[in-house]
This record gives C-alpha cells, structure tokens and sequence, in this order.
C-alpha cells in the first residue's frame, strides 16, 4: 500500500477500497440511500446493482415501519412510526398525466405497494424508487355494464407475496364474475408475466369479503378474513402458495361472539392478529396468535381506545396504530397502557391503507424486457394467460 | 494511568500497607478484577505483552490480552501458535504509526474501562474520532485489517451520520469527490429530475 499522506486533493474513492466504500452505502440507512446514487458515478453503480438491494434488505437494521395512504390521485403519504419518533412524507404516485380516478391502496410487499385502480387494473410501485408496473387482470373479470354501478360487496381477493427461492414477486386475484355467477382465481407471476388459472382450487362457495381486501401473507400462505365470519372454527381463509391448497383456521370464540362481529387482521411482529371493537366496553380487542395455526395461543390484548387500528409492532414490542376517536398515532404496550402520542400527522382513511417497509428492491425483469431503475412510469405488459 | 488503575482495584480490597507495597511497575496494569490478576499484581509477575510492527517500521508493546480481545487476527493469530512470545513481532504493513498507536490506544481503553457507563465511552469514542478524513479512513481501514469489530462499528456509524441527511453537494465536499465521474449530459439530467437533492 502507498504511503498516505494528508493530501487535501484525494477523495474517499482514492484511498478507501471499493468493499468497504460497499459496506459504508449497505450501512445507511434505506431512506438516505437512495439519493446517493446521484453523488458519483461509483456509488451509482454500487447502489444499482441488484444484489444490493438485496442485502441491505436482509442485513442492515430493519427498516422503519410506514404507513401508506393515498390522500388523492396525485399526492400519497408515508408516515414513519417508531418508538420514539414519527415523520412524514409525500410521494407521488406513478400515474400517467391525466391521473385516472379510483385508486385503492390493497397492500405492500418488501418495498412495492399494491394499488388497484378500477376497472380492472393493478398497479405494482416502489416509492423509493419511483419503478411501477400496471398489470391488467380484465381477463378475470368481465366488465359491468354499467361503469355506475358497483356493488358494495364484492368477492375481490388479493394477495401480494414475494417468492425467495425464485426471486418472483407473485400477484393473486380474486374476484366473482357477476354475469355467471362464477368465481375465479389466477396468479401471476412478475417475472414470467403469465398468469396461472387457479379456478379449481378455489372454496366454493366463496364469502363474502370487504371490497378489494387484500391478504396478508404470512408462513408461505396469504390470509383473509371475510367481512362477516359465520363460524369462528373457519374464520380465516388461507391460501398456501407452494401447495396451491385454500385451508382455514379458527379465530378466538369470544372475539366474533361477544364483541366484534366485524373483525380485520394484522399482522404485528411475526404473529397474524385479528382485531376488532367492542363497542359495549368502548376498547378495541386485538387477538394475538402467538403460535401460528395453534388455536390455544391466541391471546388477548385490550386497548381503551374505542376505535383503534393496529398497524405494527414498534422495536420495543409496543403496539403502534392509529386511532379515530382520538385522531392521531399512538403507541400502547400489551397492558394496555398508553405510551406515546403523535398528533398533528396525516391519517389515513379506515381502509385504504397499509404497511410499508421500504426497500431498493427492483421487479424481477421477464426476459428480454429492461426494467429501468428511474422515476419513469412504465407502459402496461401485455398479460398473456393460461387457459 | 495503569499505576492508577492498580491503587483502585486493590484499595477496596486489600490492607493499605499492602496496596502500597503493589504499586510499582509489574509490568502492566491488571486487565480485570478477577482474584488471580491481584495475586499476579502482588507476586510481581508481569503479563504477556506482544509487539505490533507498523509499515514505518516503528515497534509498539501492548498487553496481549487487550489485542486478543479486539482484534480477530491477532486472536487469531496468537490462539494458532504462529505467534512466538520470546523473538516475533507482529508487521502490520498496512497501517502507519500514527494509525497503530490510535488503534493501540483505541483498544487499551475499552479493554480497562469497559465497566465505565454508556455515557462516559460514547464521549470518550467522540473524542477518539475527533480526526480529519484522512485519518478516519487510515483508523477504518486499520480496524477492517485487524478485524476489530466495535471499532469498525463505530466508524462506519460515523461516517453514515456524516451522509444522512446531507444534499449531494455536501457530501461530495465531505468526501472530497471532485471528479463525479457523470458525463455533464448525466449531472444535469440528475439535478433537473432531482432538484431537491441538491
């Protein structure tokens, strides 16, 4: 190695070696990072390449968790939320000029949002990144007739879910095509860009679900839970992605009997939560299960707050959600107790939000197409499907 | 300060006359304050010290056990036996004196203060750290070298704090990078699709 001198004129790519100049950029954290790419031609190339984005993803502290809302068609808000401090920021969504009506937010996955946008289109986007993707699932549906008329309820399903061992992001939809009275069920496939007909596994016949629910994937299976569960024994719906097989689970008795015949799910720490508001007690019930598909490890954590949505766990294991009688983010330990309060953020509506983790993450390209790593909107993919 | 560190160690546990008598130079100041390093301090008997060469040549002793305890590759090396007590020094030509002393220091410190609070050892890291850029990349290299993990921590913490939050001109004034490397086409290009990073 040369002598070093303290030469005023050379600069950290002289005298530091390209790995540790590698480690410095995994080690910041993902929200500053992203900018970096704009510094020098070096860390650009560093930050692009896509195993970068997969080990800042795997090794670097996780990422604070976001909650996502979009506040009209051009403007969406991240809210940051941690045990000791929340943030805000605006991003913009990638819609093209004239920005279409009747977006959904449906869920997130590893950095991407999934958003809906009617009639039948779903938009895959990175806000960090500024990379999205609209994929059309017409070939699902069939379109009403009357672009007015909706129903209240419909039989939407997705899921949003990241396949390690194929580097895939998978998409499922499904919906009930009202002129025949059928259901249907296909996976796509990001890498491929095909869609997988799964009509035969599906339940039939299917519940009802609150319009455009998404699933929260867990374990290998994406969950739901219908709007109104007749049964506790069958109250959540899973669907297993590598077995390709519907199955369902037991929620607690006393959450759909006594209290709460409307619940929602969650997912708090690695553990899927069903909450719900026991109007009679003015508290919200989250039940948690500690062991995953063990009935008896459901276990029950009160929060006086009569209207208060769960959205994660915070580092310390403190429950972080938003409430609505009393506007604004709090954070409650397991006894119920209140810790925090971040008032004057923008809340999101009751649905149409989710959870976000921020990522680099970069779509997996379907071969011979270039994905580009900017802030350009990308055109729709043919979808091509399997009868 | 070694001297120091043995008067407080031994006073709460022995007799005066005997503190007194254990405060001479015995070849080091006790590492921890486990019973068999006071009956070492009192029988005279001195600890193992290696020597770490620097690329300019420049010997430096340190107690074994504080290396060991930091760096992996002189565990490494000692633990493996290539490393003989009596002839070897240790060449590291990679770090200059200047760097080797500060690292020297750098573990010497956390070996004989790591009961001190929380507090106290982020100040003193602050000051350690107090160096120019030059510095700061000879100590990260030095310690990537050595393997001397909560060193590494630090530094790469620091250096994060200088990034976070900082505009692109900033951070290229901070690291010196004076050739970006864009072609004038690709800077204006980023600095018109990005404003507000700069």
């Amino acid at each position: 190695m040369e002598k070093k001198m303290n030469d005023k004129s050379r600069s950290i790519h002289d005298i530091l070696p390209l790995d540790l100049i590698h480690i410095i950029l995994l080690r910041v954290p993902i929200r500053h990072v992203a900018r970096l790419k704009c510094v020098s031609k070096l860390w650009c190339s560093l930050i692009s390449d896509p195993d970068f984005a997969e080990l800042h993803f795997c090794h670097s502290p996780a990422a604070t968790n976001a909650c996502f809302f979009m506040k009209n068609d051009t403007m969406a808000y991240l809210v940051y939320l941690d045990d000791n401090y929340a943030s805000q920021k605006v991003v913009c969504p990638p819609f093209k000029k004239k920005p279409p009506s009747d977006f959904e937010v449906l869920g997130s996955c590893r950095g991407f949002i999934l958003l809906h946008r009617y009639p039948h289109f779903l938009v895959v986007w990175n806000p960090l990144t500024g990379v999205s993707k609209r994929i059309s699932y017409s070939h699902i549906v069939s379109r009403p007739k009357y672009h007015s008329f909706r129903l209240p309820y419909s039989t939407h399903l997705h899921g949003f879910r990241y396949d390690a061992s194929q580097d895939d992001y998978l998409v499922v939809a499904a919906c009930r095509d009202y002129e025949r009275q059928e259901d249907h069920l296909e996976c796509l496939s990001l890498r491929t860009n095909s869609w997988i007909n799964l009509d035969a596994v599906l339940p039939s016949p299917l519940d009802w679900f609150d319009h455009n629910s998404c699933g929260l994937f867990l374990n290998g299976a994406i969950h739901w839970v219908p709007s109104c569960p007749k049964d506790y024994r069958d109250a959540i719906l899973i669907f297993d992605l590598k077995e390709r097989t519907f199955s369902k689970i037991s929620a607690p008795e006393q959450l759909l009997t006594v209290a709460c015949p409307f619940p929602s799910l969650a997912l708090l720490g690695d553990c899927l939560s069903l909450y719900g508001h026991n109007y009679g007690r003015g508290t919200t019930e989250i039940w948690v299960m500690k062991e995953y598909k063990v009935h008896s490890s459901w276990t029950l954590y009160e929060i006086p707050c009569k209207i208060f949505q769960p959205l994660c766990l915070s580092r310390n294991g403190d429950i972080i959600g938003r409430g609505y009688d009393k506007i604004g983010y709090f954070i409650y330990n397991v006894r119920g107790d209140l810790l925090k309060r971040f008032k004057n953020l923008p809340c999101p509506p009751p649905i149409g939000y989710c959870v976000y983790k921020e990522s680099l993450a970069v779509l997996p390209l379907p071969s011979g197409i270039k994905d580009k790593d900017k802030k350009k909107k990308e055109n729709c993919h043919q979808v091509h499907h399997q009868v | 300060m070694e001297l120091l560190c043995i008067r407080q160690w031994i006073s709460g546990l022995l007799p005066t006359w005997l503190s007194a008598w254990c405060i001479k130079p015995v070849g080091g100041a006790l590492v921890r304050q486990e019973p068999e390093y006071i009956l070492l301090a009192l029988m005279g008997s001195p600890l193992k010290k290696i020597m770490l060469c620097s690329s300019e040549k420049e010997i430096f002793s340190v107690e074994e056990q504080v290396m060991v305890q930091h760096s992996v590759i002189i565990n490494n090396m000692i633990e493996d036996g290539s490393y003989n007590h009596e002839e070897s020094k240790i060449p590291l030509d990679c770090v200059d004196s200047k760097t080797l002393k500060k690292v020297i220091d750098y573990c010497t410190h956390h070996t004989h203060h790591h009961n001190d609070n929380q507090e106290d050892l982020e100040a003193w890291d602050a000051q350690f750290l107090n160096v120019d850029s030059n510095g700061l990349y000879d100590l990260l290299m030095a310690a990537n070298y050595l393997e001397i993990r909560n060193l590494l921590d630090l530094i790469y913490g620091t250096i994060k704090n200088m990034i976070k939050g900082k505009k692109i001109d900033e951070i290229r004034r901070i690291f010196n990078i004076k050739d970006h490397g864009f072609t004038p086409e690709e800077e204006e290009q980023n600095r018109k699709e990005y404003p507000h990073f700069y």
